[in-house]
């Protein structure tokens, strides 16, 4: 992965290959997880909620919110069933009201100022009514839409397996620990615990 | 672990009750003495190594880490467990107290077996001479009927054996441990030590003390500490003190251990003519069986307030009256350390480095006011100290898109934090109580808090974040910001007292040994002994003063005592 730095690569292998090789077949359980962090279980919300057209609002907007540049995006990152499932499960009910609100006032935001719905326009436009939300200027959305929405999407991305692996240097078993850490030699964040955000 | 039931047919020389720090240090003790012992704890099994979200990656818990807010406040609405840890801890719904009936008081505990060893924050300090000697001295509360010599190679006992990480500094304030070596203190924290100690006479930055050991222990089947920072999900290797990595693995090895998981203790059974406790009452929590279970001594070791509700319910045969109250002392006294006063700043020019691999613990600065003597310029007496760490966080980044998802790779400048951790004086109308009518599920009243901080711990608090500011200016940090929020009786989680040790019956419920003085054969030695409450972290004291007290045990038993 070229946007890991060598040095810091290296250094986290030995880290991790290091405890392997102390532990052998008696590989530690939690060392063992650690080690083959692979797959997403994919956790999902209990229930249905979202209609086809706000699922695909939300998932258009995060994706705008935390795009795919040298790392995935929030897309890739399974951010849009994360918030799914946080407004049916988590939210209460005013809330996921209000969230599921301001969902539909993006697209019809869409239709009124350029006469297409929200998955037609281009990025520039996303952006556009992003930055109306986030400015306050947008009709029709409650005052923290983007805020809230920001959120949910930062949440979850940085929670999520791209989000931790990808975007971030995930260190679960550091071993030793070293306070003079040049962070030229990482330029991420090191996820080693929940400590995420 | 023997699990042959039923527990009742079993002859037993001590039962133990609660398998925490306190309990856990009493089987190991006792069954290394030569005694069978049965350890109850009304928590579930969790066996060592099976730790249900160790190792888990944020995306591998189901909600991240947190609790959803409906299922926190049905069942943990006071201790506001989060999903990396709510299997270890109470369900307040189905284990209440009369909250709402009392002062405010958060009363934050376990219900898994090994108790608050799981979760506890290992931070681990011996008591000084000033804490042993401050209600002779200052006339508040009870005077201790031992001093640090009585405790002192019971100190060293518990810690060779728990393993304690820290730096000797010989501090009169502070008395060292027998120490592995420290954790290491990151580049901020070292800066801060060096100009504080260069600039503020007298004053220390010196290691956190942490039961998280930093070298092998292949004896114990233990490993050293890997600096993952999440030793309250439990932790497989056994780097920390608990239960089931330390003192659990010592008494199974005796082959005289039987552990009953899933039972709540009711009352102890009392004769009044033998002045002995005869009987343990027990429920299993999952048939919801009763049974009486009998041995020849008894320690109590259920957490500070529940050994006292135990001990209010096991009452004289007037039915009123507990047998361990003639004092009228049992139950008052409650304390815990005031808290929620913190300060923070920014060191200069440090922002090239991070931390890579988090270590178990901070700083700390030790206590410095009123030491000995009372200071000119204190309207308070005791003290307090800090708890300290300094750390990055992630940046958060404003707007959206690639730029805002870029710049969040960065981190927030450093942060130095000092939390203050005061001394509670020990008040006896600050107290607990039976409600008189509402009981819980297995008919044991419920516990009535009546417990406030007063003005002497208000003056403390206020006095330390004064003082906290003059240590970040001297030091030379930037952009120090105070803040404070009123702390809640039990919030640190170090909630004490209730059953104190003194020499004078009349006065008080336990003798110098831990032993009841209603009872010989009785123990208390958790929380629920302490008479005065230091300003640091108790759990070392309690494990000294466990150990202690089962010397004492076996000894009075192979000499016909008990």
């Amino acid at each position: 992965m070229t946007h890991h730095s060598e040095g810091f690569d290296l250094d986290r292998r030995s880290a991790l290959a290091g405890m392997i090789a102390l532990f052998g077949i008696g590989l530690h359980p939690a060392l063992a997880r650690a080690a083959a962090a692979g797959a997403d279980p994919g956790f999902s919300a209990s229930r249905s909620l979202f209609t086809p057209t706000q699922r695909n609002t939300v998932a258009l907007l995060s994706e705008r919110i935390v795009p795919t540049t040298d790392t995935p995006g929030a897309i890739a990152a399974g951010v849009p069933a994360y918030i799914e499932m946080m407004v049916a499960d988590w939210y209460d009910g005013e809330d996921a009201t209000t969230f599921l609100s301001d969902v539909d006032a993006f697209d019809a935001l869409a239709n009124t100022r350029y006469g297409a719905s929200l998955e037609r326009l281009p990025a520039q436009r996303l952006d556009a009514l992003l930055t109306a939300a986030m400015e306050g200027t947008a009709p029709g959305l409650s005052s923290r839409a983007f805020d809230h929405l920001k959120q949910l999407v930062l949440t979850g991305y940085y929670t999520s397996e791209v989000g931790v692996t990808q975007e971030r240097l995930y260190v679960p078993v550091p071993g030793e620990s070293d306070g003079r850490y040049p962070y030229a030699k990482a330029g991420r964040i090191i996820v080693t615990n929940l400590n995420f955000l | 672990m023997t699990l042959n039931l039923p527990a009742s047919d079993q002859r037993f020389d001590a039962i133990v009750i609660g398998s925490g720090i306190s309990g856990g240090w009493a089987a190991k003790e006792l069954t290394e003495k030569g005694l069978r012992v049965l350890l109850l704890d009304r928590g579930h099994v969790v066996a060592h190594g099976e730790y249900p979200t160790e190792g888990k990656a944020p995306f591998e818990l189901p909600f991240r880490g947190d609790t959803p807010p409906q299922e926190l406040l049905r069942d943990h609405a006071v201790n506001q467990a989060n999903e990396e840890s709510k299997h270890f801890f109470n369900n307040d719904r189905l284990n209440p107290y009369a909250r709402e009936d009392g002062q405010p008081f958060d009363w934050i505990r376990p219900a898994a077996f090994g108790g608050r060893s799981l979760v506890w924050g290992r931070q681990s300090f011996r008591w000084s001479r000033f804490d042993f000697n401050a209600n002779a001295a200052d006339g508040h509360g009870v005077p201790w009927p031992i001093g640090y010599d009585d405790l002192a190679p019971w100190y060293d006992h518990v810690e060779i054996f728990a393993g304690i990480a820290g730096s000797a500094e010989n501090l009169p304030e502070l008395p060292d441990s027998r120490f592995l070596p420290p954790h290491k203190m990151n580049v901020a924290e070292l800066w801060f030590k060096q100009q504080v100690e260069t600039r503020m006479q007298g004053r220390r930055v010196i290691h956190g003390r942490a039961s998280n050991i930093t070298v092998d222990r292949p004896d114990q089947n233990r490993t050293k500490c890997q600096n993952r920072r999440q030793c309250h999900r439990g932790c497989s290797f056994g780097a920390y003190f608990s239960t089931q990595a330390v003192t659990l693995p010592a008494a199974e090895a005796t082959g005289r251990l039987t552990v009953l998981a899933d039972r709540v203790v009711q009352s102890l059974v009392y004769d009044e003519t033998a002045k002995r406790v005869t009987g343990v009452r027990i429920v299993d929590t999952q048939s919801g069986t009763a049974e009486t279970l009998t041995a020849r001594i008894v320690f109590l070791c259920a957490s500070a307030m529940a050994s006292v509700q135990i001990l209010m319910h096991s009452r004289l045969s007037n039915g009123e009256t507990s047998f361990a109250n003639e004092s009228g002392m049992l139950g008052r006294g409650v304390m815990d350390h005031p808290t929620k006063a913190r300060v923070t700043g920014t060191p200069p020019g440090l922002d090239d480095f991070i931390v890579y691999g988090q270590p178990p613990t901070g700083f700390v600065v030790p206590r410095f006011r009123n030491l000995g003597e009372q200071d000119p310029d204190a309207d308070f007496v005791r003290g307090y100290f800090y708890h300290g760490i300094a750390r990055r966080m992630p940046s958060l980044a404003p707007g959206f898109g690639a730029e805002m998802k870029h710049a969040m790779r960065r981190y927030d400048p450093w942060r130095v934090h000092l939390l203050t951790f005061a001394e509670c004086l020990p008040y006896s109308d600050n107290r607990v109580t039976l409600h008189p009518e509402k009981v819980d599920r297995f008919g044991v009243p419920q516990l009535v808090f009546n417990v406030a901080y007063r003005d002497n711990e208000q003056k403390l608090l206020q006095d330390s974040m004064v003082q906290a500011r003059r240590m970040m200016e001297a030091a030379g940090l930037q952009d120090i910001q105070t803040s404070y929020s009123e702390p809640t009786p039990g919030s640190a989680i170090h909630e004490m007292g209730g059953a104190p040790m003194g020499t004078d019956p009349r006065t008080s419920v336990l003798n110098r040994w831990s032993q009841a003085h209603a009872a010989s054969n009785l123990f208390v030695t958790d929380g629920a002994q302490m008479n005065s409450s230091s300003c640091v972290n108790p759990s070392l004291t309690y494990m000294a003063l466990t150990a202690r007290a089962a010397d004492h045990a076996a000894r009075q038993i192979r000499e016909g005592a008990l």
